[in-house]
């Protein structure tokens, strides 16, 4: 069943076409991803979807019923976090989720506020002013927010933007986390194919305010070329492996020794053997596929 | 013609009544004498133009020679001339000179005119017309012309304290300037509202009720240092 | 429901918010100055009163009592108050937008209007708080300082002197009168605020709202006769009039539509504005 429609969603700012025509659907259990380059028009699709943003045309359902009609409904089962998580920096971290839990819609006890604190693992800072908040601690707590009643569906928009490594394989797992332990819908925003790859099973591509692809994430990207950035401790031996037994390919130096390398069909497997055999030194593979690279693609088709 | 018409006021004015100026006063004085202190309740009712007040209640205490005090819950507004200060005035004989005036009957009391002229050039009054009634040494009105209060005129009636010449009654008609708001203090939100016209100096009237007189038995100096 | 979930919300955050105590503080320090003032200058204002009378009448009884103290403590601030009220409430919509927390607020299941009626509802509550603290200190502390007695005061017409007795109900009723001034300030303050996307614009615009029609209301031109009637800074002193007697009935109830009118158009703008507003902040 999708828990959210969007059809031929369209907004405009003045003479400014935002969104132009915008249309998915995610199915219940998905961790969707909603892909595009800056610029495309996610922030304010997702901005339509939670009703912050009025469309200038289309449609949004969420659990088969209109956004629209039933706004109140809607937001109760849905939970978000747009763009940063920004809290009542005067307020401690408890108050803040007492705020935000008072008009969530769902009678939240102390005790939940306080068990969604240790669950993001704020506990003992729960009384500090958010104001002296790192910005990974209000990632935290702005997750506690979006979680504290329980919603269905859960929108992140952009979610690992700003974060530091450490940060964001948090996030990655939380999300897994949620979709495997909680079974919940998740929609993420990214501009980054890599970060969607790895976490969604399903996206939608969207550029220039118009969807460019929708679909299962595996079976749109097989049909992708594949790039790999390979790190060597023998750079000649790995050209002269190149040239001699992969001709087909190219071989880009991005750095001493990283070489970018793009490739039509999935040789992975039988390149890597032979850069080991002829002992080039492999130190890192890599796959790399840039969202540019998917476009570019997807237009030409 | 003129030296008869002068003849005949002096004898008209000496002889016909019998008495001097300073012999008609010193009737008033003496009764004036005969208190030593006093001490009354006063009901203050005013209708004095750009001032609006409600009857006040207030008590007055006085003791020889010049101790005067009023005591008021509420704000009470009394003249500035008339109250005590003319009583201690008419005392001092060496601080005046008197002249002996018409006949005239005020309130069915038949009274003479004395005219009385302060020596002191400094005095606050200039002059002051007091209308005596001879018979029973009471003073039944008085006109004081002063520096900077204009002219102010009051009215007595006598009932229980007549021996002592105090009054139950004074009626003051005071002169009053035009007022002049001061800007800043002006809030109004009508303004487009005609406001009545007043003339440069108008009249207003005070009347003061005594009741509850206490007379002769004795005021601590105390009262009157209080503020 | 929501409304008053969010209302507590509202209230919350006013109480824990610094700027809202700047008001009451800067109130108090006012009010105490004054306080102050009068207790070791108060007769030479006196003198200001009553010099047109001086020299004929004298005025007896306690005059520089704690009612005469409130009513000029009153006359004073009323043109402070308002920016006092305003560093609050032009910060109600404004301040979550510079925050970034009206995201937070417009995605719960809380309609825009719920959002804007809860401000608003907590805003009349500081308007209500700051109109109580006025009087109280005022009226109180005033009274505990210089006794109480009969209140002489000046009008443009001149002196009137209100005995005692007749007091209460005429400060109850003028203060009462004093709050829909200040809230309307402070409803106009919180339209203000859905237009902003910090607390500045706001509150200098309240301010600038205010001191222009306080001189256009003040100018003797004939041009804005038509508009002056309407212009809510005109029974901003409404409430002066509940001194006068006899107290003019119908212009105080004149001002009193007036002011509520205010009231309603300014909601009705705030509502609209916020609920077409697209939040992209």
């Amino acid at each position: 069943m999708a828990l959210i429609e969007v059809s031929h969603l369209a907004k405009n700012f003045g003479s400014f076409h935002a969104v132009k025509d915008v249309s998915f659907h995610v199915n219940e259990g998905d961790v969707f991803g909603f892909l595009g380059p800056n610029g495309a028009g996610k922030s304010t699709t997702i901005r339509c979807l939670l009703s912050l943003i009025r469309p200038t045309d289309g449609e949004i359902k969420f659990f088969g019923k209109s956004l629209n009609q039933n706004r109140s409904e809607v937001l109760t089962r849905v939970g978000c976090i747009i763009e940063k998580p920004d809290f009542y920096k005067y307020l401690s971290a408890q108050r803040n989720l007492e705020i935000f839990a008072r008009i969530s819609g769902k009678d939240i006890t102390k005790r939940q506020i306080q068990e969604m604190i240790d669950f993001v693992g704020l506990n003992g800072r729960e009384g500090d002013k958010v104001s002296g908040f790192s910005h990974g601690m209000k990632q935290r707590l702005g997750i506690a927010q979006t979680l504290l009643h329980n919603p269905d569906v859960i929108i992140l928009d952009e979610p690992t933007t700003g974060l530091d490594p450490q940060g964001i394989i948090e996030v990655r797992n939380l999300i897994l986390r949620l979709r495997d332990e909680q079974k919940k819908t998740v929609l993420l925003s990214s501009h980054q194919l890599s970060e969607i790859e790895i976490i969604a099973n399903r996206m939608v591509i969207i550029n220039q305010g118009k969807t460019i692809v929708e679909g299962d994430v595996h079976e749109l990207l097989e049909k992708q070329s594949m790039n790999l950035e390979i790190s060597v401790a023998n750079p000649t031996v790995f050209e002269e492996t190149i040239q001699r037994d992969f001709p087909s390919l190219t071989a880009r130096l991005v750095y001493k020794g990283t070489y970018h390398i793009e490739m039509e069909e999935d040789i992975r497997q039988p390149l890597i053997q032979r850069l080991v055999e002829t002992g080039c030194g492999v130190k890192a593979v890599i796959p790399k596929r840039s969202l540019e690279d998917f476009f570019i693609k997807m237009t030409e088709k | 013609m003129k030296s008869v018409l002068l003849v005949v006021f002096i004898l008209t004015g000496v002889v016909g009544f019998g008495q001097t100026a300073e012999e008609i006063l010193k009737g008033v004085i003496d009764k004036i004498d005969l208190v030593e202190d006093y001490q009354a309740d006063v009901q203050i009712k005013a209708a004095i133009p750009f001032i609006k007040v409600p009857i006040a209640k207030a008590t007055i205490y006085f003791k020889q020679k010049d101790k005067f005090k009023v005591e008021s819950k509420g704000i009470a507004i009394l003249p500035k001339q008339g109250m005590s200060d003319l009583t201690g005035f008419l005392s001092n004989e060496k601080k005046y000179s008197a002249v002996l005036g018409e006949a005239k009957t005020i309130n069915e009391h038949k009274t003479r005119l004395i005219s009385i002229l302060p020596t002191d050039e400094n005095s606050e009054i200039i002059l002051a017309k007091v209308y005596i009634s001879t018979s029973e040494d009471l003073i039944y009105r008085t006109v004081l012309t002063t520096k900077s209060s204009g002219t102010v005129s009051i009215d007595y009636e006598y009932n229980l304290n007549k021996k002592y010449g105090l009054p139950n009654k004074m009626t003051f008609t005071v002169d009053i300037k035009k007022f002049k708001m001061p800007k800043s203090v002006a809030s109004d939100i009508r303004n487009n509202e005609k406001k009545k016209k007043y003339k440069e100096n108008e009249k207003g009237t005070i009347v003061l009720t005594f009741s509850n007189y206490l007379v002769n038995k004795g005021i601590s100096d105390e009262v009157f240092k209080k503020d | 429901m929501m409304l008053w979930k969010n209302t507590i919300n509202e209230l919350l955050k006013i109480a824990t918010k610094i700027r809202s105590y700047i008001g009451i503080g800067a109130l108090t320090l006012l009010i105490l100055i004054v306080l102050f003032a009068m207790k070791a200058d108060g007769k030479s204002y006196i003198g200001f009163v009553t010099a047109s009378f001086e020299q004929t009448l004298s005025f007896n009884g306690k005059i520089l009592n704690g009612n005469l103290i409130a009513f000029i403590i009153m006359q004073m601030l009323i043109v402070h108050v308002p920016l006092l009220i305003s560093l609050v409430t032009g910060d109600l919509l404004s301040g979550e937008e510079a925050s970034g927390t009206i995201r937070m607020l417009a995605t719960k299941p809380i309609s825009r209007s719920g959002i804007v009626l809860s401000k608003w509802i907590a805003a009349t509550i500081y308007t209500l708080i700051m109109t109580v603290w006025l009087g109280f200190l005022s009226l109180f502390v005033a009274k505990w300082m210089f006794g109480t007695g009969d209140l002489i005061v000046l009008n443009s017409n001149g002196l009137l002197i209100i005995p005692e007795a007749d007091l209460a109900w005429r400060f109850a009723l003028a203060l009462l009168i004093a709050f829909l001034a200040l809230w309307t300030v402070a409803t106009l303050s919180l339209a203000f605020s859905a237009f902003a996307k910090n607390s500045v614009g706001p509150i200098v615009s309240t301010m600038s709202v205010i001191i222009l029609f306080t001189i256009i209301g003040t100018l003797d031109v004939s041009v804005f006769d038509a508009i002056k009637p309407y212009m809510f800074t005109t029974h901003m002193a409404a409430w002066r009039s509940v001194f006068e007697d006899p107290y003019p009935l119908s212009a105080i109830w004149e001002s009193v539509i007036i002011l509520v009118a205010h009231i309603g158009v300014l909601l009705g703008i705030t509502l609209i504005r916020f609920n077409k507003k697209d939040i992209t902040s």
